[in-house]
């Protein structure tokens, strides 16, 4: 076992005069491989790839359907990286050794492999399933929603990643999808519901009433309404996998919303959702009526958690969410829960802010799952709708584009610590937020027994990652074992390699502390780019 | 004097809403129903005795759902009863039981109307739901109700290559009678292939269906192992795969049935074609190509201008291509031809001529005169063109005061449908060059100047009323005003509601009045079809301002 299990050599070199360009570039350059199934092996026969230069990813400048015997050959290249693409029926579009967001460019020159590559195609999978009601009968119109459990982010997460409905049958299918964990959940409502409404009048009998007046509560796989008890299942790669729910309906609850109309001026409107997985879904079973003068009922729920948005018209237009747990028939103030305290603040940079169109400020705990967007107006102010915010510690992202690391963060009402804040119900929170002028960038080269390393992921560690999740940085080696890490904020740093690790939580560093802690760090000044070597064990 | 009920429009949405309202919403697609749910007001029943003896409402009604292709009863279906008197907007509803049946308790005596909807059954989309009339009294006979189920026309499309083809956007077109003609209507049923290229459009019911595969914008590559192969695309077909909409194939389907139509489609090779545009106006749109076949299009594509230079990826054929100006003139150039890469394509783009309409109204009291537009607009009057033949295609619209005519028309034979004026107004005459488009249609020729349409109006309209027996409370009713015009007949429709009818805005002459069941039910301009009941019908002749009450017997349309 090697002692040092990663060397650096860190070479600072002058900003502007990064590498050597290959002298005398000899000709023309070639990349040519052919296209396999990365389950079976098998050669793929007309696969559309494509390549295109790695500073202008948009622009295709050759591409082919692939031979009887999958290959494919471009040639007459200029040295440089290219991203080799492929998609086929069945095969959604990929990069070349592609993971998440990241793949390998293939990297021509001289003395460099871009032939005979094997381009592994990763096959879709697809989840199907039928709805049916507790008679055996289809359920249309379902909405079914697919969650994912996905590490990418650093720690792992539940997100949603697609979504569908029913058809006359009950069928639904979500095709395309990834290798991976998933939970699949069911949001429906029985066909007559729209008419209960109409059956609620005062003449129909009690049975008629309450044969009308049943919900179907959210269901998840494999059948559950708590979601301590929902399994995920992980679908392979290629795989077909069929996730059948027999719904049942149950008498459904009234939520009565008093005071609801107490300004005569000011016309409010509520709308029921629940939240499962940090998302919020609607529930199509919903029925509001006009209790009295001053209420609102709103029947077809199921017990469970809900959020009540509640918008305000008139002069003063205001949106507020409150959450509510069901349990019965019951009622409910709608003014009684206090709005939280704001969350509000400005990013600023020095010489001015050149924001993208959207840009947005997060506060994401990643350990939770929570997380809370908004938008960065021209002025640089934002604003939160913090009303569902949990209590906990927060990091803080700028989302920008390239150029929007937060320098540093201060605020009055919340402990910084880092690029995190501590976020308390009790008082209002003042950010300011300035964006960093003085970014580096590392360019590097993985390599292992002094071969270049192709397709190992390459973690920036921040000191304090804990509390600095927003300057971790990452990139996977291309085909020569290079590697850029942009945006980097002048600071000290460990650089992790993490070979096959697309599948662990990259910003856990209890993970890797024995391996951290034999790493040495690198002081990054600001403004640089610096050249680097890591060893890959 | 009774009530006058709004004279009834006829279009298969307006039918739909009335049935809507007078069901309780029981009619309504689950979406509209939805839609609704949160703005009805809670339904109140009836009181269906008008005197002043308390009302028994101790009576009872029950039945069974049948389904009519399996014989077998139809447990869970949404059955509502109204009661006659439908302007109080009365329902009960309940949900059969296992063993299909149901029990209203609790009616007064009267008319009802008793329906059941259930997904898969009833055909909704044409405003029809299972039901029938009863009378309540005491010991009224169990009600039958049979619920015709709905079918569904399956299948998967593929490529040449016997590759799926997912994403294509797949339209139901189904041939209906429309203000007494029969058409092909496209209905609100659609589909999109899966990743398997499979697609299914549920719900159907039994009717005669053309099958339409929209537009899709993926492209492909045309030969394997070779550098940047020529792309190809695909264009709208229709089933079994042909462009022209004359040549394709109808599907039959009956109640209930599943309909398999697998097929497979053609790419075509994309030419490279760039150029210029000229024209003398300013142009400040893209410009859009559109593909002849038959007397329709198959290919759609824009391409933006720059400094008068386009430059757009196009299958072989001929085009048509359209822009406008910043004041919404509109452009166009026809028989834009393309057959390979071409750079050098020269666009030249001309005004398109539009269609004058020269309104001109005619008073009883005083000679003709030209008007003002204020006054013109204010007669309430507006006129369509609608495509006569083949594909569903684009209907234009115009009404005084928006300009001076119909912009942009594209070539083909319309219908000029004057809609309105209403009260004594009446369109006297509508001329195109020597053709009277109250009898006749306009063609619209390629490239040539068309001549102006002249509308004459009149304000001595005459007014027609009366009754038609038996009167149904709930099923709809066509009356119709004809006058023989040589080898076809001119033809006003109008409505009866509960029995009663009242047009307005009637030319004045000589007519013969018909009723017949339902709406859009009989091809009544058809004179083969209208013909052999003209000689049971009321002959009325209507004076000037004149006012005529006729009594008229049902005709049943066996349908």
């Amino acid at each position: 076992m090697l002692r040092r299990t990663i060397l650096f050599s860190l070479v600072l070199v002058l900003a502007g005069a990064c590498r050597l360009a290959a002298q005398n570039p000899p000709g023309k350059f070639r990349i040519s491989g052919k296209t396999v199934s990365a389950v079976t092996g098998q050669v793929l026969a007309g696969a559309e790839v494509s390549i295109s230069k790695v500073e202008q990813r948009d622009s295709v400048l050759q591409k082919m359907l692939t031979t009887d015997d999958g290959g494919f050959s471009f040639a007459g290249l200029e040295p440089g990286k290219y991203l080799l693409i492929g998609q086929r029926n069945g095969f959604s579009r990929q990069s070349y050794e592609q993971h998440g967001a990241f793949s390998s460019a293939v990297v021509v020159g001289p003395g460099l492999v871009s032939e005979s590559l094997v381009f592994r195609l990763r096959p879709d999978g697809r989840i199907v399933g039928k709805v049916v009601d507790e008679n055996q009968e289809p359920v249309p119109n379902a909405t079914v929603y697919l969650f994912r459990s996905d590490p990418s982010g650093g720690f792992k997460q539940i997100f949603q990643r697609a979504e569908t409905s029913t058809d006359d049958r009950g069928y639904y299918r979500l095709p395309h999808i990834e290798s991976g964990r998933y939970y699949v959940l069911v949001s429906a409502q029985p066909w007559f519901g729209p008419f209960a409404q109409v059956s609620a009048n005062g003449n129909q009998s009690g049975a008629d009433k309450a044969a009308f007046d049943v919900t179907f509560p959210v269901t998840l796989y494999p059948g559950v309404t708590d979601i301590g008890s929902a399994s995920s299942f992980v679908l392979e790669e290629g795989q077909e996998f069929t996730a059948d729910f027999a719904l049942n309906a149950i008498p459904s609850l009234h939520l009565r919303l008093n005071h609801f109309n107490n300004s005569p001026g000011q016309p409010r409107n509520a709308r029921l959702s629940t939240r499962w997985f940090g998302t919020e879904i609607y529930l199509p079973g919903q029925r509001e009526t006009q209790a009295d003068e001053n209420s609102r009922e709103i029947a077809g729920l199921a017990p469970g958690q809900y959020v009540i948005n509640i918008e305000s018209y008139g002069a003063v237009r205001e949106k507020h969410s409150t959450a509510v747990n069901v349990t019965a028939d019951m009622e409910f103030d709608v003014d009684a829960a206090l709005p939280a305290p704001s969350i509000r603040g400005v990013v600023q940079k020095d010489g001015g802010l050149n924001l993208t169109p959207r840009a947005f400020v997060l506060l994401w705990n990643l350990r939770r799952n929570e997380a809370l967007e908004a938008p960065i107006d021209n002025k640089g102010q934002f604003e939160f709708s913090p009303d569902l915010l949990v209590p906990g510690n927060y990091s803080v992202f700028v989302a920008s584009g390239l150029n929007s690391t937060i320098g540093s963060l201060s605020a009055t009402g919340a402990q910084v610590e880092g690029q995190t804040i501590r976020v308390t119900a009790s008082n209002p929170i003042q950010l300011r937020i300035e964006l960093s002028k003085s970014l580096s960038t590392i360019n590097g080269i993985a390599r292992r027994n002094d071969e270049p390393f192709a397709g190992v992921m390459i973690v920036l560690v921040p000191q304090s990652p804990e509390k600095n999740l927003p300057l971790f940085r990452r990139d996977q080696s291309d085909s020569d074992g290079t590697f850029t890490l942009h945006d980097v904020l002048p600071g000290r740093y460990k650089i992790l390699t993490i070979e096959d690790g697309w599948d662990v939580e990259w910003a856990d560093m209890s993970r890797f502390k024995a391996r951290l802690d034999r790493i040495p760090s690198i002081e990054v000044a600001p403004n640089r780019t610096y050249q680097t070597t890591v060893n890959v064990e | 004097m009774h009530e006058v009920k709004p004279q009834m429009v006829r279009t298969a949405t307006t039918h739909l809403l009335r049935f809507g309202v007078c069901l309780m919403g029981l009619c309504l697609t689950l979406a509209e129903a939805r839609q609704q749910s949160q703005a009805q007001e809670p339904a109140q029943v009836s009181d269906s005795s008008a005197n002043s003896k308390p009302a028994d409402n101790t009576l009872s009604v029950t039945g069974m759902v049948v389904n009519t292709l399996t014989g077998e009863p139809v447990r869970g279906a949404v059955v509502a009863i109204n009661t006659a008197q439908i302007s109080r907007q009365i329902a009960l509803s309940t949900l059969s039981d296992n063993s299909g049946h149901f029990q209203f308790n609790g009616l007064t005596e009267g008319r009802a109307f008793i329906s059941a909807i259930k997904p898969g059954l009833g055909n909704r989309f044409r405003g029809q739901p299972a039901g029938t009339s009863v009378q309540v009294t005491r010991n009224v006979s169990p009600v039958l109700l049979k619920m015709d189920p709905t079918g569904a026309i399956f299948g998967r499309l593929t490529g040449s290559d016997e590759q799926p083809l997912e994403g294509f956007p797949l339209q139901v077109i189904s041939k209906q009678t429309v203000g007494g003609k029969q058409q092909w209507v496209p209905v609100p049923f659609r589909a999109t292939t899966d990743d398997d290229g499979n697609f299914r459009i549920a719900g159907l019911p039994a009717d005669t269906y053309c099958l339409q595969v929209g537009q899709n914008q993926q492209t492909t590559l045309s030969g394997r192992g070779v550098p940047n192969p020529q792309e190809q695309g695909y264009a709208e077909v229709f089933y079994p795969g042909v462009a022209d909409f004359n040549s394709a194939t109808p599907i039959e389907l009956t109640g209930g049935r599943e309909v398999e139509a697998n097929f497979s489609i053609a790419a075509e090779p994309l030419y490279e074609v760039s150029g210029i545009v000229t024209t003398q106006e300013n142009l400040n749109s893209p410009v859009e190509f559109f593909r002849k076949a038959g007397d329709g299009n198959d290919f759609f594509q824009s391409a933006m201008v720059q400094d008068g230079r386009f430059q757009i990826k196009l299958p072989a054929g001929y085009f048509r291509v359209v822009g406008s100006t910043a004041t919404g003139i509109q452009l166009a150039a026809s028989g834009v031809v393309v057959s390979s890469d071409n750079p050098n394509l020269n666009v030249a783009l001309r005004p398109v001529s539009g269609i004058r309409v020269e309104l001109q109204r005619e008073s009883s009291s005083a000679s003709t005169q030209r008007n003002t537009p204020e006054q013109l607009r204010s007669i309430g009057i507006n006129l369509q063109l609608v495509r006569t033949a083949g594909a569903p295609g684009a209907s234009y619209w115009w009404a005084p005061g928006q300009s001076d005519g119909f912009q942009g028309v594209a070539p083909g034979v319309y219908t000029v449908q004057a809609n309105g004026p209403p009260g004594t107004w009446y369109v006297k005459s509508l001329r195109s060059g020597g053709i009277d488009l109250l009898s006749e249609d306009l063609t619209v020729v390629e490239g040539a100047q068309p001549q102006p349409i002249e509308v004459t109006l009149r304000d001595d309209a005459a007014s027609v009323r009366g009754t038609v027996a038996p009167a149904d409370d709930m099923a709809p009713v066509t009356v119709l005003l004809v006058q023989p015009r040589g080898t076809g007949n001119r033809i006003k429709v109008g409505g009866a509601f509960q029995g009663k009818f009242e047009m307005d805005g009637v030319t004045p002459g000589d007519y013969l009045l018909l009723a017949f069941e339902g709406e859009d039910r009989l091809q009544y301009e058809n004179p083969e079809v209208l013909n052999p009941y003209l000689s049971k019908a009321e002959h009325i002749s209507l004076q000037p301002h004149g006012i005529a009450n006729v009594n008229l017997s049902l005709f049943p349309t066996g349908r």
